[in-house]
């Protein structure tokens, strides 16, 4: 049983090539364009400089964004904010790519900095040392988005003390879409913290 | 020369994903680590399978590359004085 009430301090919501921060339409390329691409774009449009950031693979990208517009909304994280994220795919964009390389019948290659990233747990390593976090963290691979496993579960980890806020969410980047929604649980104001709003925004069209 | 550092400058660029770099920013003595480029120890990995499949050099010691991998010139001697 929860002792404090939880709210959603800030979210991002990425669909497609459209993003939104706490509802409001942020960034969109309309034709669609290759994820790749708008990841690019969507990055420029933020105007921050992080050479690393081209060295990502399309799941890293994806959450470094998202991650920053929330920062850029609610300001600086703490050093014990937890991240908790699931998705469908794992890391599958970076595991064909490798694949693709070392079964190459003419040129195989391991490519490092392709291999580096076949593990979704490396978004959050990223995302660490971005926001020099030093926290729980856990990524779930689910058959498809789940709130009433996120919601207990983050709270759980807010009631034991063992992060004072939590980032969590969707995160499925595959080569030809995005679904993303993120959000920052805390007890600051916000809407509440349980599964039935996390549906809403998860639902949520642009305004 | 000049050929194969313009050359290795491309090669750098592309692998590496220096996206917000074009060849005209890397000069031939750019540190490639530290305060010049900033490469981390996957990107060093990288040069070294770069080296591999493009050039047909592979690095003996892995100690040689700290020097091998200085600057995009100190490279491009590598790369020569492995061909004669």
């Amino acid at each position: 049983m929860e002792k404090h009430q939880y709210h959603i301090q800030s979210y991002c919501r990425i669909r497609g090539c459209a993003i939104q921060i706490n509802g409001k339409p942020f960034f969109n390329l309309v034709p669609s364009v290759p994820i790749g691409d708008f990841l690019k774009s969507a990055y420029r449009h933020l105007n921050i400089d992080y050479p690393k950031f081209h060295k990502m693979d399309g799941l890293c990208k994806a959450i470094f964004i998202a991650v920053e517009l929330m920062a850029l909304e609610s300001g600086p994280y703490q050093r014990d904010t937890a991240l908790i994220f699931s998705n469908r795919s794992s890391s599958h964009l970076s595991d064909s790519r490798h694949a693709t390389g070392i079964f190459d019948t003419i040129n195989p290659v391991a490519s490092p900095s392709t291999f580096v990233y076949t593990l979704p747990n490396i978004a959050m390593g990223e995302i660490s040392i971005r926001h020099q976090l030093q926290s729980e963290n856990v990524f779930f691979i689910f058959d498809s988005y789940l709130p009433e496993f996120l919601v207990p579960f983050t709270a759980s980890m807010l009631e034991d003390g063992k992060a004072g806020s939590v980032l969590c969410g969707w995160t499925e980047i595959t080569a030809e879409t995005c679904d993303l929604l993120l959000y920052h649980v805390g007890i600051s104001t916000g809407p509440l913290h349980n599964v039935e709003q996390l549906k809403r925004l998860y639902n949520e069209e642009d305004e | 020369m000049s050929e194969l550092t313009q050359e290795l400058k491309a090669k750098i660029i592309t692998q590496l994903n220096l996206e917000d770099l074009a060849i005209e920013d890397l000069a031939d003595d750019t540190p490639l680590f530290g305060d010049g480029l900033g490469l981390d120890s996957i990107d060093a990995l990288e040069l070294i399978v770069m080296l591999d499949k493009s050039y047909g050099i592979k690095l003996a010691d892995p100690k040689e590359g700290r020097k091998v991998f200085e600057t995009i010139q100190t490279m491009a001697d590598f790369i020569e004085a492995s061909r004669k």
